[in-house]
């Protein structure tokens, strides 16, 4: 499965890219932000984007929507900080597939790669 | 500033560093000018809306090294790079924006600025307004940190 990882934490985006590389997957890119996101999906084409939703310029929800407009199959998975169930609810909404919470649960994490490599685009 | 103000930050502290396996001990709150005095590695992040002003969290240059291992899995971190600061801030991210949510539960709009770290051997941020709660916390075999609110609303 090729992902592309989207947080502005440098930390968060090495964490990710760790987890997903020892699954057997493919990081074909990171982005810093929501910009970066949309612009990264366009020409990346991912299977899978991890979303963070806090970030500066513009946050996971809005970039949800805008790579939404451009790939309807888009798949999204969210990563909340605990408590940011409301921002979810709003990026599932707007056409995420899945959500984790941060801190991450690594077997957690796992889980979520495997439904969505499952599930195919 | 009131008490459940403070309770919303230290019990998502508890929380956070919880789930990275530290048991903390909450230290008795002080009335203070300057935050984190003392202190090798501070963050810095800023509320706004209903809530006003900075969250500072102070940290020893080992208390940082630890916790970042503990971040990463216990891979053993002997500096403080760019990537072990990204994940310092993280911490402090993940704290602030654990207690905006608890706040907002509460009837709070509150939000926060993404952190900055700050490093050195004698840090010291002067501050021209009001005086700021600062706690100290203890963790199991840590030097131990503090936290430092200065908000008003």
């Amino acid at each position: 499965m090729k992902v592309l990882i989207v947080d502005d934490a440098s930390f968060m985006r090495m964490m990710l890219r760790k987890m997903i590389e020892s699954e057997g997957h493919f990081v074909a890119g990171e982005a810093v932000d929501g910009n970066d996101a949309v612009a990264k999906y366009s020409q990346l084409r991912p299977d899978l984007v991890t979303m963070d939703i806090s970030m500066p310029n513009k946050n996971g929800i809005e970039a949800v929507q805008e790579i939404r407009a451009i790939d309807k199959a888009a798949k999204i998975l969210m990563i909340s900080a605990i408590g940011q169930e409301p921002m979810v609810k709003a990026a599932i909404l707007g056409g995420a597939y899945d959500f984790i919470m941060k801190p991450l649960d690594e077997e957690l994490f796992k889980k979520a790669l495997d439904r969505a490599a499952r599930d195919g685009r | 500033m009131n008490a459940q103000h403070v309770n919303a930050f230290l019990e998502a502290a508890s929380h956070i560093l919880g789930m990275y396996r530290f048991t903390l001990t909450i230290g008795k709150p002080a009335v203070r000018q300057t935050p984190c005095t003392g202190f090798e590695v501070l963050t810095v992040i800023g509320v706004s809306g209903q809530l006003r002003g900075q969250v500072y969290l102070g940290y020893t240059k080992e208390d940082a090294l630890c916790i970042v291992s503990n971040m990463m899995g216990g891979v053993v971190v002997a500096d403080l790079d760019s990537m072990a600061q990204s994940a310092i801030a993280e911490i402090g991210n993940m704290i602030c924006g654990t207690a905006t949510i608890q706040l907002s539960q509460h009837g709070m709009a509150v939000d926060i600025t993404p952190p900055a770290v700050i490093m050195g051997n004698s840090v010291e941020v002067a501050r021209s307004e009001k005086s700021l709660i600062a706690i100290p916390i203890q963790m199991e075999g840590l030097d131990g940190m503090e936290l430092c609110l200065a908000l008003e609303g």
